[in-house]
Formats: C-alpha cells, sequence, structure tokens
C-alpha cells in the first residue's frame, strides 16, 4: 500500500525530505588528491607535447577517475565516453574558433556573423552534449538518458535568452530556473523518469537575496574606495602636477590596486558560489526519480570556505594545488549529497533501455560533447 | 588458469550478482554465477584501462558488466592478451611519484622553449608569408582604431609634410638597396593630443608621426634615424609578428589553464601580458640596432639616436616598478646597446 501511495504523489509533488519514511543512502567519494596528481600531471604532460591531441584521451581519464571513485550503495558510477567521439567535438569547436580570430583579423565587423551563426548553434550544441553525458554515464550497467527534445533547446536557451535585455534582466532568474529544468526533467536512468519541479518564486527568493547582499557590498566597497583615496588625495604632493614621478605613491598605488582586485575576486567567489550551492540544494529538494528523491546537507560557510580555499591555494601554487583542490571540493559534495529510499534496496530493480544494450563497442558513436556548465 | 571473483550485472537490469571469472589460456573468459556459466572469446570482451585504484571492470558483447577488486588477477589476465593498450604505459606513467615530479619539470620546459622559441618562429614564418593586401586592410583597422580614441587627425600643415617628408626620403634612401618591395611604404603625419611626440609604423609599411614628434627632433638626422627605426619594424614585420605571436600564446593558455581549472580569464590574461611585452622588448632592441647599423654605415653616426631617444624619453620617464610591464626597455639599455655598435666599426 505505501508503494502506490508515493507512486502516486511521485509525479505531482517534490518528495519531502523529512518524511520518517525514507532513508537517506549517502554517496562516498575514494578519489584522493595525490593519486590524482600524479594523473592530472601525466594528462597535462601529454596534452601539451601532443599539442592538445591527447585531449580527449586526458579528459575521459580525468572524468573516469571521478565517476568510478563515486560510490553509491558500494556501487561506483562509469564514464563510458569515447576519447575519439570528444575529438571531434573537440575538433568542431577548435576550427569554430580559429574562424572568428581569422574573421576578426581580416575585418573586426565580420566576427558578428560568425557570433550569430554560433548563436544558433549553440542550442543544438547544448542539446547534443546533455545526450552524450547523460548517455555515457552509467550506474550499475544501467545508462542514463537525456531524452530532451531539439525544439525545447532552443525555446530555452535562445527564445527565452533573447528576452532578457527587454526585460531589464528580471527574467534571469527563471531562465536560470528554465535552463535547469531542460536538463533534470528530462532525465531518465535506464526506463525511469526523473521529475524536477521547482517552483519560480523560489528561484526569485534565492537571487533577490543574494542581489541584495552584493549590492551592499558593493556600496561598502565603493565608500572604502573614495574613502581611501580622500586620504591619499590629501597626503600626495599637490605641487607636482605630474602624480607619477612620485615613486612612492605609484608603489602604494600598485598594492592598493592589487589588495582591491583580491577583495573582489573574493566577493566575487563568495557571491557565485554561495548563490551555486542554495540553488543546488533546493535543485536536489524537487528532484525525484520514481520512488526516490534526493537531498543536499552542503552548508553555505563550509562550502564557500573550501571554494575559497581552493581559489587561492590553485593561485599561489602556480596552478600544482588544482587537483588536490578539485578532489577537496567533490569529496564534501559527494559526501553530502543523499538519495532518499522509500523501503528495501536501493538500486536492485532497475531495467535499462532496451535499445541501449550493451555499452561495448561502437555502440555510443554520438560525435559530441561540449563542456556545458551545469 | 585465473580465477577471480567480482560482481556481474546483466544486460538491460541494475540487479548485482556474485560472480567468478575463469581465465582459459588462450585469453577466453568464462562467467560463472551460481550454477550457469557462459564462455566469451577474446574478441568478445574489453577490459577498461586501469586507472588509480578503482576497480577494474571488464565489459562484454552481450552488454555484461564484471567488476572486480582483484587487481593481480587482472594484471595476469592483461599479461595474456597479445595487444596491450598504449593506457597501460600511461597508467604505468600517473603511478610512479618520480614520473609525476619529472612531468612537472617536462610542462614547465616545454612550456618555457614553446613560447621562447616555438610561438615566436611560427609567427616569424607566417608573417613573412602573410600577402600585402591583408597587411594593408590589417594596417588601415589598425589606424581607424587608433582614429576613433578621438582627437587624433591627419596634419594640414605644409611645413610638417615638407620636413618630415624630406627625412623619410632619405631614411628609405639609405636603405633603399635592401628594402623588401612587398612593402608600400608611406608616411602619415598627425596632429596630436591624444599620443604626444611619438611615431609608430604598421605592417603594411606606412610610416605615422605626431607634429609634436617632428617638433621635438632638435634636426634632420634624429628624425632619420627615428624612421629608420620604424623602417626597421616593417621590414622584420614585427607588428605582424606581435599579432600572431599573442593569438598564439592566448590560445594556448586558454586552452592549458582554461580547461583545467575553473580559475576564469583572469589567470590567463596576467600571464599573457607580461609574456607579449617581453616580444616588444625585444623588438624595439632590434630595431634599434637596425637603424643604428644604418647610421653609422652611412656617416651619420648613432650620435643621432642617441640624442632623439634621450628627447623622447624627457617626454616620458621610466618608472622602475613599471618596468616589467613596459614595451620598451628602458633608456639606459637603450643607449648601451646603440653604443655596443661604435666598436664593431
Amino acid at each position: 500500500m505505501g508503494s502506490n501511495e508515493f507512486e502516486s504523489v511521485g509525479d505531482l509533488q517534490p518528495r519531502v525530505p523529512q518524511d520518517p519514511l525514507l532513508q537517506p543512502v549517502g554517496f562516498a567519494f575514494t578519489g584522493n588528491a595525490s593519486e590524482y596528481f600524479r594523473i592530472w600531471i601525466v594528462n597535462l604532460l601529454l596534452s601539451i607535447i601532443t599539442l592538445g591531441f591527447y585531449w580527449p584521451w586526458a579528459m575521459v581519464r580525468a572524468r573516469r577517475y571521478f565517476y568510478s571513485n563515486t560510490h553509491l550503495d558500494g556501487h561506483s558510477f562509469d564514464y563510458l565516453a569515447k576519447p575519439k567521439n570528444l575529438l571531434i567535438g573537440y575538433l568542431i569547436v577548435l576550427i569554430f574558433f580559429a574562424i572568428y580570430l581569422l574573421a576578426g583579423l581580416f575585418n573586426p565587423l565580420f566576427i558578428y556573423p560568425v557570433i550569430l551563426v554560433y548563436g544558433l548553434a549553440a542550442p543544438w550544441m547544448i542539446y547534443k552534449a546533455f545526450r552524450f553525458r547523460a548517455k555515457n554515464t552509467a550506474y550499475r550497467n544501467v545508462r542514463f538518458k537525456f531524452c530532451g527534445n531539439l525544439g525545447d533547446s532552443y525555446v530555452t536557451f535562445l527564445v527565452w535568452a533573447a528576452l532578457i535585455p527587454f526585460t531589464f534582466g528580471f527574467i534571469l532568474p527563471y531562465w536560470e530556473m528554465k535552463k535547469k529544468e531542460y536538463f533534470f526533467d528530462n532525465l531518465q536512468f535506464g526506463k525511469t523518469f526523473f521529475n524536477f519541479k521547482p517552483k519560480a518564486v523560489d528561484y526569485y527568493k534565492y537571487y533577490l537575496m543574494f542581489f541584495a547582499i552584493g549590492m551592499g557590498l558593493y556600496f561598502i566597497l565603493i565608500f572604502l574606495i573614495i574613502g581611501s583615496a580622500a586620504v591619499f588625495g590629501a597626503t600626495a604632493d599637490t605641487s607636482n602636477p605630474d602624480i607619477f614621478a612620485d615613486e612612492g605613491l605609484t608603489v602604494l598605488m600598485i598594492i592598493g590596486a592589487v589588495v582591491g582586485y583580491a577583495i573582489l575576486m573574493l566577493i566575487g567567489v563568495l557571491f557565485q558560489k554561495g548563490l551555486w550551492l542554495f540553488i543546488f540544494n533546493y535543485n536536489l529538494s524537487v528532484w525525484n526519480l520514481g520512488r526516490f528523491g534526493f537531498e543536499s546537507k552542503m552548508k553555505f560557510a563550509k562550502y564557500v570556505g573550501i571554494a575559497v580555499g581552493n581559489m587561492f591555494a590553485s593561485i599561489f601554487s602556480l596552478g600544482l594545488l588544482i587537483p588536490w583542490a578539485k578532489i577537496r571540493i567533490t569529496k564534501y559534495r559527494m559526501e553530502n549529497i543523499y538519495v532518499l529510499v522509500p523501503e528495501g534496496e536501493l538500486g536492485e530493480h532497475f531495467e535499462a533501455e532496451m535499445e541501449d544494450e550493451g555499452t561495448f563497442g561502437e555502440a555510443a558513436t554520438d560525435v559530441m560533447d561540449f563542456e556545458v556548465g551545469l | 588458469m585465473i580465477e577471480f571473483g567480482g560482481i556481474l550485472y546483466r544486460s538491460g537490469s541494475s540487479h548485482a550478482f556474485d560472480a567468478v571469472a575463469r581465465v582459459s589460456e588462450r585469453g577466453s573468459v568464462i562467467l560463472i554465477v551460481d550454477t550457469d556459466s557462459k564462455e566469451y572469446l577474446m574478441s568478445e570482451y574489453e577490459i577498461e584501462p586501469k586507472l588509480g585504484n578503482a576497480n577494474r571492470v571488464i565489459r562484454f558483447a552481450d552488454g555484461v558488466r564484471f567488476e572486480s577488486d582483484n587487481h593481480k588477477a587482472m594484471a595476469a589476465l592483461e599479461g595474456i592478451l597479445p595487444s596491450g593498450s598504449i593506457l597501460r604505459f600511461v597508467h604505468w606513467m600517473e603511478s610512479r611519484w618520480p614520473v609525476a615530479l619529472g612531468s612537472i619539470v617536462g610542462v614547465v620546459g616545454f612550456i618555457f622553449l614553446f613560447f621562447e622559441y616555438g610561438v615566436p618562429l611560427t609567427a616569424k614564418y607566417i608573417a613573412f608569408e602573410v600577402p600585402q593586401s591583408i597587411r594593408r586592410t590589417l594596417s588601415e583597422n589598425g589606424l581607424r582604431a587608433i582614429e576613433r580614441y578621438g582627437s587624433f587627425e591627419e596634419s594640414y600643415s605644409m611645413r610638417m609634410h615638407e620636413l618630415g617628408g624630406s627625412a623619410f626620403e632619405r631614411a628609405l634612401s639609405l636603405t633603399s638597396d635592401s628594402l623588401n618591395p612587398d612593402f608600400d611604404y608611406e608616411l602619415k603625419i598627425y596632429e596630436s593630443q591624444a599620443i604626444g611626440s611619438n611615431a609608430f609604423a604598421l605592417p603594411s609599411g606606412l610610416v605615422v608621426a605626431t607634429e609634436a614628434f617632428i617638433e621635438l627632433c632638435d634636426n634632420e638626422e634624429q628624425m632619420v634615424a627615428v624612421f629608420l627605426h620604424e623602417i626597421a619594424h616593417v621590414e622584420l614585420q614585427h607588428g605582424l609578428r606581435s599579432l600572431i605571436k599573442d593569438t598564439g600564446v592566448f590560445l594556448m593558455l586558454s586552452m592549458v589553464l582554461g580547461d583545467l581549472s575553473s580559475l576564469g580569464s583572469i589567470a590567463v590574461s596576467l600571464p599573457a601580458l607580461a609574456i607579449e611585452s617581453r616580444y616588444s622588448r625585444n623588438f624595439e632592441t632590434e630595431a634599434d640596432l637596425y637603424a643604428g647599423k644604418v647610421l653609422e654605415a652611412n656617416g651619420i653616426g648613432v650620435e643621432a639616436m642617441k640624442d632623439i631617444l634621450i628627447l623622447l624619453h624627457s617626454d616620458l620617464p621610466d618608472l622602475d616598478i613599471a618596468q616589467v610591464l613596459a614595451s620598451h626597455p628602458n633608456l639606459e639599455e637603450r643607449l648601451e646597446a646603440l653604443d655596443s655598435l661604435k666598436g664593431e666599426e
């Protein structure tokens, strides 16, 4: 009886995480920085000595490392993409970029048609990328599938995007929601559909909150800059019209600019990562896979702390700590995401789509994969 | 015979079974679940390349997935198979710290060689292969871009055109026997509050001087010296080479950094700026020496060049702090380089 209740509710309403009948089952991440660093640096070396042509193989190895070290209920994930398929997408992007650069060299006006073509092709590329990425992700020998259609991609990424300037950016949160909806609501695990039912009101709530905080910080910063400029102005030697002649002042100005830049970056990261986290936690709470729900227990302070630490560590180690940073943030994410399982065992009874039979050989010959931020 | 346990998933279902894999000497694999068993030939399965310490996975042609943490047995199975993937060698590299540390050295070394020799040589080769019609388009676009900044208009002063024109003709005649016929040399004089006393060259052979510059010169020889410097930029195609180099540096950095980190474009633009400005400093010295040699050979002497450099410099002083990012080498370095030419005589 209980299971029938869940099924009838499942399609209409997001699962309430506090539901006492749902048991949270956590993800585990077993990747470690020492191992990944070596994979990363070898990837980097081989990519540059082959002038970039090893990149698809490097990409597959890096992704496989993260997938195969992500476990749910003791079973790991699979990344099944073939490097050759990535290479084709990579070459298309490269050729496009070369055309863009050459067009700009001949005449700066020539880049506009190129940008236009790119804008028209982008929804198609996003659609292809989603399909490719989903199809090449598997858990317990069952592949994911993206079943969204191309028309919706154009509506989401072109029509809605085109409306942004006319609405003075007011539909931006709504657009963000539509983008997430296009991906999360059109995902399948084998034959089972995911449901994603966010409310626009909630998206606006988070965006307005961060907009208010951002404006507040912005005004405080402006106030500080004007204040410090006034102090400088009072102490500077105004009898010399050439302010650059005073080297001490120049040094101070450069230090000031660097510190100001660092603070701006810090605020940027706080803002970007913080908003991402709130939206992400919310998204998981309104997402379900049949009878299964999701929950994220990531905390704002902890997550942003890791993100800021990662940024400074990556910069001051001249990039050498990037692998460590990636492992650290992935571990935190994975260990704070839960699948809410109604009863019995997790994942034992999923059926795969029959057309997906076999992950061997050339079953997956879709040609495109582009990096699209989700 | 190799035999090891693992987890098996049949095609089309997420249900996991405990299973045993038995490998024959000829490389076929028999999968056993309870009393059920099936044999697969060597061509009917694929082993995923080893990666870190993650469990090993074998995929079978009928969609079965077999996963095992028995690394020893899997290595033995791979030993039987005739052809090893190149990725096995990659894994060998990845599992050794000395190789990883060597890779850091390799990456840094390669980047150094690439920027120091690879990019400049490629840019040099391409720059001279570019048709003159494209150089002309580029130069016109460049000039138009400067004009758009405002208060930069062509001079109407006859006196300026006479003074500048005669010095320019003289500079060209001094080098006439070595000039590349591809370039269309032309002098344009601008009245400019925007850029002060200045002269610059564009890839097609177009040389631009400002009225303030012409007035700054004490005599024609000084003007000739600067025009020779600009002709050198054209003859050696410094402008186009810089442009091609910058594009290469930008592409390379955004490829390497952009993909491997989420640091964004901030981290990309700073190093590019520093590398790019060092290129043009080398070019300035090269152009100085070209001009200096012509001046020495024609009995005018490098003094004219040195004098005008000092005069130009008084308009725009050196700042130690800005030296790293400055596009011109500092005055003392330039004067010393010119003095070294006198010793060669």
